[in-house]
């Protein structure tokens, strides 16, 4: 009998055709204000945020601290994110783990890109790698946080249009 | 500006070292300088603060003129059966790419059963990915060598 968790990897990408400037989609991710909006507001009233702090430069830290009351993942999830690579209106790189009662079960490396493809289109790139430690929802739940999320951060840009 | 390319490796070998041993070389700063570059490339510890949130600092590169720096950040340390971390590659300042390190290690017999999976995003073209694999190719062939000496 062992107690080591089982570690598996996986990747998925998410792009969207945005009707906005590749600085105004970035903006989303860089102003605290912005990135609060779709990242922590958008979650249904099962979703209570503990506390959540955005430093977004390269060596920068996100973390966040999020209370689910209900459901099979329902707990404490905590979020510390590190910013290894920011290039202003291009890219943003950085990794992160995910915890669930103080558990880590993923730790990932995100890719973020930003490609003009037009006066205000901006062609968004959301590639995630992971490594995904003992039980967790793994690379599916993972994508589908993320639809959710890409889904908000459009919203947020609409109405701050 | 140039594009950013993914791509992730894994790499597999069986070690004659029991997991703790191997963990010990595979963690250690100093003991990363006797296997971690490639060929005839050296590997120079120049800060260690090995634990979870911490950060190593070595200089690679050839004897003569080690160019590269590498930036290595402990996201979880589980010995002597897990670790993950990033590496950041910088060159003259100019960051070249950052790789997401997964380290596994299962007992086996009186060995070690290790994978390393190497999640890379390189920031200056897809043939960064060639030096990539060969850099950690190179590396556990290294290690291989020490663990058999």
């Amino acid at each position: 009998m062992t107690s080591e968790p089982n570690i598996t990897h996986d990747s998925f990408t998410l792009t969207r055709e945005i009707a906005a400037s590749p600085a105004q989609v970035f903006a989303c991710w860089a102003d605290p204000m912005l990135k609060r909006r779709w990242f922590v507001e958008s979650d249904g009233p099962e979703w209570q945020t503990a506390d959540y702090a955005l430093d977004f430069r390269t060596g920068g830290t996100e973390t966040g601290r999020f209370e689910l009351s209900e459901g099979p993942g329902a707990g404490e999830h905590r979020q510390i994110a590190h910013f290894l690579d920011i290039a202003d209106d291009h890219r943003i790189v950085y990794a992160y783990t995910m915890a669930i009662n103080g558990r880590i079960h993923s730790a990932s490396l995100a890719t973020v890109t930003f490609a003009s493809t037009g006066s205000n289109r901006t062609h968004l790139t959301f590639h995630e790698q992971m490594t995904v430690i003992g039980d967790s929802d793994g690379v599916k739940g993972r994508r589908h946080g993320w639809i959710h999320l890409l889904n908000a951060l459009e919203h947020t840009l609409k109405e701050a249009a | 500006m140039m594009g950013t390319d993914t791509d992730t490796f894994h790499f597999s070998r069986n070690l004659p070292l029991p997991p703790d041993r191997l963990w010990h070389l595979m963690t250690d700063a100093k003991a990363r300088e006797a296997w971690g570059a490639p060929g005839e490339h050296t590997l120079d510890v120049m800060e260690a603060d090995t634990r979870v949130g911490g950060i190593d600092r070595h200089r690679c590169g050839p004897a003569d003129a080690p160019e590269f720096e590498v930036e290595t950040r402990w996201m979880r340390l589980d010995g002597p059966h897990d670790a993950v971390f990033t590496e950041m590659v910088e060159m003259g300042g100019m960051a070249l790419g950052v790789s997401l390190v997964t380290y596994h290690l299962a007992a086996e017999g009186s060995g070690t059963a290790l994978s390393v999976t190497v999640a890379v995003s390189s920031f200056v073209g897809p043939e960064m990915m060639a030096d990539f694999k060969a850099g950690w190719s190179g590396g556990l062939d290294n290690l291989e060598r020490v663990a058999r000496a």
